[in-house]
């Protein structure tokens, strides 16, 4: 998985995903057939599947001008995700078919926008860090005072922007401003976070002056999140954080330390906030409460206990019980209807994406900020995913996030994809100045500067 | 920091192996205690895909059927009378089963029909699971006479073929629409009529004058008595400061075989005394009055022990002790005298296929047993002729083929109230015949029961025939 092998030509990286697009092409093409059979729908219900077509071919034609080196598995991986998600939303919530074939077909041009106009070096989005932190700090006080929730009930957490019929949630673009800003401070001042040591009694810390701006930033993050209630999120953002920060120091400290403090947090969580005292207490003891407060947990486990090895088939099994499946459940559907192998898959698809993500960034350690640029990335997907598939399968609390590429949900798809893109530029980038050698300058200038 | 990365790969590739683990301990380990769950909503989903078997009356009529919802694929249970619910009972998604349904549910079902090898293709093909059909001994004819003559009554007709012990018709009433079931449960269940108690194979009365055929039986078989010996006692008997009555015409009653034919009560008691008790309990065992009927669906029968605790056996021989009896188990005695004092085991299931295969027969479970000599047997139904032409079940003769019966009364609980019973066979001049037992609840009146034992007993002789 990070062995530098020598690179491949353009031609053959092309020719690989091709073959690998060939065959998730096959699958969401076959299950969507599949689909329109079981339900005895009319064969025009298969355009999104055409969509979704018209993107791969897209992606693939233009990736193959703009970014000739990159890894030719992301895309396929992240396509038959993306297909497998949309056949998902048209099985368990088909009035939101047609919005998630459009956000689809957004975040691919997104993702094409991004490896479009960024140059290599991503400098304007290394350069410009505390514009982008204000810009998430803006969008955040921006949900915090206009704030909605689509399903338009009163108590719900309020966590989307709302434009006329488009609903977005700034938290997941917050995510993605999160990374970037943590990449690129942590890429600037990580040799002197580690190298000046302020001794406090027995303990050694870094000097306060260059963590603090970066604490007071989450700080106020969480404070934010935890104010909407959205805790799913701000456990995914303090995670990231812990994780980039373990890269860049290598110091494990920081983990122990920060997963103490979480938990000291879901402490506190669990005696003031009740959706964390009914999210802590159905993980742990679902079974009394199955039919009442922990009802969506038990029918997710019946769900995964239904589907056995192989699955009841697309569209013959009955997760549509389990409330809200699209969105939150949707690892457990997958698991009904195409079983443990199709269940396997997913986790198996998500788990390659993050490891090729930190493949990129061991294999671009030699430019900090795409390294932790690429680790973020590959942390924010790897933990998100493993959140909620842990919460569905009661092996943690359950927390609201999506599952990527796969969950409806069209903030979601786009932000994975924009960081999609940028992982694929770092990809080919790599490639690029390692094939062309020398210094880190000097790739730089020779192959990126204008 | 490439320590670092490779490090946080390796813990991100460890927490995805931990996920899969989990998915394979509840998709695979608890896979099945889970779904078992009460709570699970695929359980009644899958009970609705289910096309489960039919259930035919003896000559391949319809009893029970599953009609699938073409646009849904849903199947629904359908009854063809309500007349066959206290056998084929009842099967309902929210109530469970009942009756044939219960007894029979797997084979209906279709649990076990298919080898490994077919289920799995069938799983994997998202075939419905096919259940088995079932062929009953019932005659639909038979069974609609008798829950017709029930109507408006409560209580029970049983009605054998002989040698076989074919169940013809089993009726039980007040009764239930099998159709209405879900609809009308609460109803039911609170209904103090107790609608869905099945009393000919599962109510037990106090047999009263109707044991009289056993005792005598039993006292002839030993020839500690003769029918022609003379009787100058009292006729009725009192149990607990109550009357029980010659249930026919005691006037001109001057002998044994006198006293049985209008079912007075008094002389058995003595009898059953010079019997003894072991003797009388052994005509009781050889009579199969202490052992439930094997038919397949539930039925009941007090123990020798409580019949034991329960009294001397003076009171056990009128009828009024210990000793409970089912219309099931009386129809069995009237079918030992048809067969000369041969017991038939009793049948209910007649014959099963699979899907797609040929109808195979059911064997009886069990052999005829011997009651009683043919000389005591044949002694005995000259008595039950003359009891159904002049005597106490006079009215169940009517029309030319001869009846042999008896009828008494019997009474019943705390509140003593009065049963009425009639047991009788009508031969078809084959060597075969047919053996009926009718109780009606809250009844004195012998002679509807015995009007009922002759309506179904010529009934069921055309469905032999």
């Amino acid at each position: 998985m990070f062995a530098d092998t020598a690179r491949p030509s353009p031609e053959l990286v092309s020719y690989r995903e091709r073959m690998l697009l060939l065959a998730a092409a096959v699958f969401v093409v076959l299950n969507r057939v599949l689909l329109v059979l079981v339900r005895g729908d009319a064969w025009y219900s298969l355009w999104p599947v055409g969509v979704w077509l018209a993107c791969t071919v897209g992606m693939h034609v233009v990736l193959n001008r703009v970014l000739p080196h990159r890894d030719p598995l992301i895309t396929p991986l992240v396509m038959l995700l993306g297909g497998w998600g949309l056949t998902l939303v048209s099985r368990l919530a088909p009035p939101f078919e047609v919005r998630q074939t459009i956000w689809l077909a957004i975040s691919v041009v997104a993702l094409l926008a991004v490896v479009v106009l960024l140059p290599p070096h991503l400098r304007v989005l290394k350069r410009y860090r505390y514009t982008w932190l204000l810009a998430g700090v803006v969008l955040l006080a921006a949900t915090l005072i206009f704030g909605v929730n689509p399903s338009g009930d009163a108590f719900a957490p309020r966590l989307w922007l709302g434009f006329r019929v488009i609903f977005f949630q700034p938290s997941e673009i917050l995510k993605l401003l999160l990374i970037v800003f943590l990449a690129s401070y942590l890429a600037e001042k990580r040799e002197i976070i580690v190298t000046t040591r302020v001794k406090i009694g027995r303990w050694e810390l870094p000097p306060p002056s260059y963590l603090a701006p970066m604490l007071l930033m989450w700080g106020f993050i969480m404070v934010l999140l935890i104010w909407q209630r959205d805790l799913g999120t701000a456990s995914l953002f303090f995670l990231i954080f812990l994780a980039m920060l373990y890269v860049s120091t290598g110091q494990i400290g920081y983990v122990v330390g920060g997963l103490a403090l979480l938990g000291a947090a879901g402490v506190v969580g669990y005696l003031l906030f009740d959706v964390v005292r009914l999210r802590v207490d159905t993980w742990i003891n679902p079974w009394p409460e199955a039919s009442d407060r922990a009802f969506q947990i038990v029918q997710s486990l019946l769900a995964f206990a239904a589907g056995g090895v192989f699955g009841r088939g697309v569209g013959l099994g009955a997760p549509t019980f389990i409330p809200v499946v699209h969105s939150d459940f949707v690892f457990a559907a997958i698991a009904e209807e195409w079983g443990l192998l199709g269940a396997l898959g997913v986790v198996l698809c998500l788990a390659v994406l993050v490891l090729r993500a930190l493949r990129a960034a061991i294999s671009a350690s030699r430019w900090p900020f795409h390294s932790l640029l690429a680790a973020g990335i590959g942390v924010s997907l790897g933990v998100q995913s493993l959140l909620i598939m842990a919460g569905v399968l009661k092996l943690a609390p359950l927390t609201g996030v999506t599952l990527p590429f796969v969950s409806y949900g069209g903030s979601s798809l786009l932000s994975s994809f924009i960081m999609i893109g940028l992982l694929l530029r770092i990809t080919d980038a790599e490639a690029q100045a390692s094939a062309a050698g020398g210094t880190l300058q000097e790739s730089l200038n020779r192959n990126f500067m204008p | 920091m490439n320590r670092s990365l490779r490090r946080l790969a390796a813990a991100m590739l460890a927490a995805f192996a931990i996920v899969a683990l989990t998915l394979g301990y509840w998709g695979l380990v608890r896979s099945e205690s889970l779904l078992a769950r009460e709570d699970n909503p695929r359980r009644i989903l899958d009970e609705q895909r289910v096309r489960r078997g039919t259930i035919y009356d003896r000559n391949g009529r319809v009893l029970a059927e599953t009609v699938v919802n073409p646009d849904t694929g849903l199947a629904s249970r359908e009854y063809v009378s309500p007349s066959v619910a206290p056998v084929v009972g009842y099967y309902s998604l929210r109530f469970g089963v009942g009756g044939v349904e219960a007894a029979q549910d797997d084979f209906l079902r279709g649990v076990g029909l298919l080898d490994a090898r077919q289920e799995l293709v069938r799983d994997l093909l998202h075939e419905p699971p096919v259940g088995g059909d079932v062929r009953l001994t019932i005659d639909l004819d038979v069974q609609g006479t008798a829950a017709r003559l029930l109507e408006g009554q409560a209580g029970a007709v049983v009605v054998l073929s002989v040698p076989e012990g074919e169940v013809l018709a089993l009726a039980s009433a007040p009764s239930f629409d099998p159709n209405e079931l879900s609809d009308r449960w609460d109803e039911l269940i609170a209904d103090p009529d107790a609608p869905l108690l099945n009393r000919a194979t599962q109510g037990l009365y106090q047999p009263g004058e109707i044991l009289q055929s056993v005792i005598l039986g039993a006292a002839l078989n030993s020839g500690s008595v003769s029918v022609d010996d003379e009787w100058f006692g009292p006729l009725s008997a009192s149990v607990d400061n109550l009357i029980l009555p010659c249930a026919g015409d005691s006037l001109g009653v001057e002998t044994i075989g006198d006293a049985f034919i209008a079912a007075c009560p008094a002389p058995f008691d003595r009898m059953a005394t010079d019997l003894g008790e072991d003797r009388v309990l052994a005509a009781l065992r050889d009579f199969g009055l202490l052992s439930a009927p094997a038919l397949g669906i539930p039925t009941d029968a007090v123990t020798e022990e409580e019949v034991i605790a329960a009294d001397d056996p003076g009171r056990l021989a009128v009828g009024q002790g210990g000793l409970t009896v089912s219309p099931l188990q009386m129809a069995l005695v009237a079918a030992a005298y048809a067969d000369h004092g041969r017991m038939p085991p009793v049948q209910l299931i007649e014959a099963r296929r699979a899907p797609d295969g040929p109808w195979q027969e059911v064997e009886a479970s069990g052999n005829p047993r011997g009651t009683l000599s043919r000389a005591s047997a044949e002694a005995m139904v000259e008595l039950m002729g003359r009891a159904a032409d002049e005597g106490v079940a006079s009215a169940a003769a009517v029309g030319q083929s001869r009846v042999y019966g008896h009828a008494g009364l019997a009474l019943s609980g705390p509140e003593a109230t009065t049963n009425a019973w009639f047991i009788g066979f009508m031969r078809a001049g084959d060597g075969r015949a047919v053996a009926a037992a009718v109780l009606l609840e809250n009844s004195a009146d012998v002679s509807r029961a015995s009007h009922i034992g002759g309506e179904v007993l010529r009934s069921a002789l055309n469905a032999i025939r």
